[in-house]
């Protein structure tokens, strides 16, 4: 009964964080939301955490520690699972606007140049300045983009993430020709 | 607490098996998705390992449920963030904020010349491509029956955001 209970509360503070952001979207935009996503996690695992506390009033102080680090773990790593491979794509990746952009074209499919077009190297670039500068990441001053701090969250999952493509390349990688693939920026 | 522990032990078992099977990758010549197969046996250890839990360990606190729905849910975050490191893909957002960590203070144009057309868009159509999500004929793109369902679902999603464009 306590297994399912906790799988429970989990569950249900995991669908409120998706809730609580998918407001969050719609009041304020995706710019800069970062912050208010840290600070919607937060208040969502203080609540969570008492309401094993409270939940579970007549298991002992030890096993009732062991379900707050259950629940933390659960209701963590559900919630980084939709931010990261769920939440942040239509938002953030290109590959998946590349790819709504070609399935809005419909039937007839969308000519690479004028995909090309529609996203050049620059725009993408911009785009990305203004997304870590509306998040606090980097600020500009003058015409130089600097980071604001060196211990961020964003830095942090940079860091991970370098890390992991380091760990992650293959025996024989440099073995292999990496055909470029042909981009004609012409007019 | 010996289930929390013992589906972390698996979780983690998992990732370096994982990451070995991705090193060798190319002298297996097994696809990524097949890889992630390595999971599922990380799964299929733990429910193996927890039927016969250790007798001289006595707890009041039994979480069998919880250790699997801990690893499935370890194992979907630990997919979300690999995802790219695996495909050989360093994001241009990651990739800002390093140059900015490594070289300082840096201009627009000196930042878009860290980046080549190919890094940025060339890449990511082709992996379009690779992953049949899109077709190219003659230059014309278009989507697939899955790329449009899964392109369908994201621009479903971005409605009910209430956002008319991403990337």
């Amino acid at each position: 009964m306590i297994d399912k209970t906790l799988i429970l509360i989990s569950a249900f503070s995991f669908f409120i964080f998706v809730a609580a952001l998918t407001i969050l979207v719609r009041m304020r935009g995706h710019w800069g939301i970062l912050l208010w996503m840290q600070r919607i996690f937060l208040v969502l695992l203080v609540g969570s955490s008492v309401s094993v506390w409270y939940i579970f009033s007549d298991v002992s102080i030890d096993n009732k520690i062991i379900l707050l680090i259950a629940n933390f773990f659960l209701t963590g790593a559900l919630s980084f699972a939709y931010i990261d491979g769920f939440f942040g794509l239509p938002l953030t990746s290109l590959r998946i606007e590349l790819l709504t952009t070609i399935v809005r074209a419909g039937h007839h499919g969308i000519r690479e140049q004028d995909l090309l077009k529609r996203y050049t190297k620059p725009s993408i670039i911009r785009r990305r300045l203004f997304r870590l500068e509306t998040s606090g990441e980097i600020v500009r001053v003058g015409d130089r983009y600097m980071l604001r701090s060196f211990s961020s969250y964003f830095m942090l999952h940079t860091f991970v993430l370098l890390g992991l493509l380091v760990l992650y390349k293959p025996f024989h990688d440099k073995k292999i020709h990496h055909e470029e693939y042909p981009i004609n920026t012409k007019k | 607490m010996t289930f929390l522990l013992v589906s972390f032990f698996w979780f983690f078992v998992s990732i370096v098996l994982h990451v070995l099977a991705n090193k060798m990758r190319l002298v297996l010549s097994v696809s990524r998705k097949l890889l992630m197969g390595v999971f599922v046996l990380g799964l299929v250890g733990y429910i193996v390992t927890i039927q016969s839990p250790p007798t001289h360990i006595e707890s009041a606190l039994s979480l069998p449920l919880t250790g699997i729905f801990l690893y499935i849910a370890l194992t979907l975050a630990y997919g979300s963030i690999t995802a790219s490191p695996s495909l050989g893909d360093e994001s241009p957002t990651s990739k800002i904020v390093l140059l900015l960590f490594r070289k300082g203070p840096q201009t627009e144009k000196q930042i878009f010349s860290e980046f080549t057309h190919h890094e940025v868009l060339g890449k990511r159509i082709r992996n379009l491509l690779q992953t049949k999500w899109v077709t190219n004929n003659k230059g014309v793109l278009k989507a697939t029956k899955q790329g449009r369902l899964i392109g369908k679902i994201f621009l479903l999603y971005r409605n009910v955001l209430g956002i008319s464009e991403g990337g």
